[in-house]
């Protein structure tokens, strides 16, 4: 069938009119429930790493936004000083965008004041493998013991480097501490079974040696002075 | 439904599988599957953009010209991968995080392509959509298969639930992509075995 270059571009319009208009109103309609399950999600991921709901538990919009509000100051830190300037807005996706131009001069911690599970929660990200691995570590109030450390997104081999989100993993994390009586960075990812300094190193996952390794550098590289580790050093609480 | 139809739908899902015999969708065939969530949700993904992609572009398909008809089919193909992502990330988040990149790649999935410009160009309507569930089921069937047995043997579970007990030393090839490999190849094999009207005359 033989078609006018007129009824062509025509065509051609009125396709592009009716396809983008389809797709703009569903991102339209739904951007809300998208955003809240962002939020959501995010939400959870920072309980958990806080010990304030279990590593399996899934509560609702409203519990999760009640949790965390009540539980959680969000903290401006200068990064040169490591000085509580005030309080901050926690928006890891401005966040990581702004540490590509390198480290900003202030950044967002969580405080969690629950009584008894006092602790300070950290965004952490680096290159693993194949991907970028973004998780947040929670510390004790002495600012040197790990209370928790969770990934939330990375696109590592499932099952491989995937497995630095399972529990046998997950597990190890408590109670190592980031820096030896002398003040040096002693945490680490070592080779399954080549732990020496039992309070500062976790097992690796075997198979995954790039994924491990990639773990203990992020950490070492995140409480540097450069970046978080003025907080720790600071006398602010 | 008269015995044309059932051939169209039914066709695809053994004699003229989309996967096995035509060998197309691998990519996503070894994304998806080293889970059986994920993959389930891939296939249904698919099954939405394939029948209505079908749908909607033999309805238009004598008014789409010559000249324009591929990249026709495409656009229309993407506005429905788009809706579905959006819809997977309202409503589906934590599996829509999982299968991240591979529902957009749905765009590039030779089988949606490949289905439009064979058959959805030259047939009617109800007919195509009919082709597009088929293919969609033959392309399921694969993807659930393989995604069972990788799960199973990759890392001793079902739908993320323990299934073999500790003695179970999880094989660490099943969860990597060369695992699909072989497992497709396993399929393709028993299939041929079972089928022998499927092997080409030497």
């Amino acid at each position: 069938m033989e078609f006018s270059n007129k009824y062509i571009l025509g065509f051609a319009l009125t396709l592009c009119l009716v396809c983008s208009l389809v797709v703009s109103t569903t991102a339209v309609l739904l951007k809300d429930k998208q955003d809240a399950n962002i939020k959501l999600d995010t939400q959870i991921q920072i309980l958990r790493v806080a010990g304030l709901i279990g590593a399996t538990d899934k509560p609702s919009v409203d519990e999760a936004d009640k949790l965390y509000t009540e539980n959680i100051e969000e903290l401006s830190i200068d990064t040169a000083s490591g000085n509580i300037l005030g309080e901050g807005k926690l928006d890891s996706k401005l966040f990581i965008k702004a540490v590509k131009e390198g480290m900003p001069e202030s950044y967002t911690m969580l405080k969690v004041t629950a009584p008894g599970k006092e602790s300070y929660v950290f965004l952490v990200w680096g290159g693993g493998l194949w991907s970028t691995m973004y998780g947040y570590i929670a510390l004790e109030p002495d600012k040197n013991t790990v209370k928790g450390l969770t990934f939330y997104t990375h696109g590592e081999t499932p099952g491989l480097g995937g497995e630095i989100d399972s529990d046998d993993f997950k597990d190890q994390w408590p109670g190592k501490k980031l820096f030896d009586a002398d003040g040096v960075m002693q945490i680490d990812v070592m080779k399954k079974g080549k732990v020496k300094l039992a309070e500062h190193q976790v097992d690796g996952i075997s198979g995954a040696t790039i994924t491990s390794v990639a773990v203990g550098e992020l950490l070492q590289n995140w409480f540097d002075e450069n970046h978080y580790g003025k907080f720790l050093t600071s006398e602010a609480e | 439904m008269n015995n044309e139809n059932k051939d169209v739908l039914l066709a695809p899902i053994h004699l003229k599988n989309p996967i096995t015999l035509y060998v197309l969708g691998i990519c996503s065939a070894l994304a998806v599957t080293s889970k059986l969530e994920p993959a389930f949700v891939m296939s249904g993904a698919l099954t939405f953009v394939l029948v209505s992609s079908n749908f909607i572009i033999s309805l238009l398909r004598n008014k789409i010209p010559g000249s324009i008809r591929v990249i026709t089919q495409l656009t229309i193909i993407a506005s429905l991968v788009i809706v579905t992502d959006q819809i997977l990330k309202a409503y589906l988040f934590d599996v829509s995080k999982q299968l991240s990149v591979f529902v957009g790649l749905i765009v590039t999935n030779c089988i949606v392509m490949g289905r439009a410009e064979a058959f959805a160009m030259g047939n009617p309507p109800v007919k195509s959509a009919l082709d597009g569930l088929g293919n969609s089921i033959g392309y399921a069937a694969i993807l659930i298969i393989v995604a069972f047995f990788r799960e199973l043997l990759g890392s001793g579970k079902l739908m993320d639930v323990q299934v073999l007990g500790d003695w179970y030393q999880p094989n660490g090839l099943m969860v990597m992509s060369p695992g699909a490999f072989f497992l497709i190849g396993l399929i393709i094999w028993a299939q041929r075995s079972f089928s022998q009207e499927l092997n080409e005359n030497e």
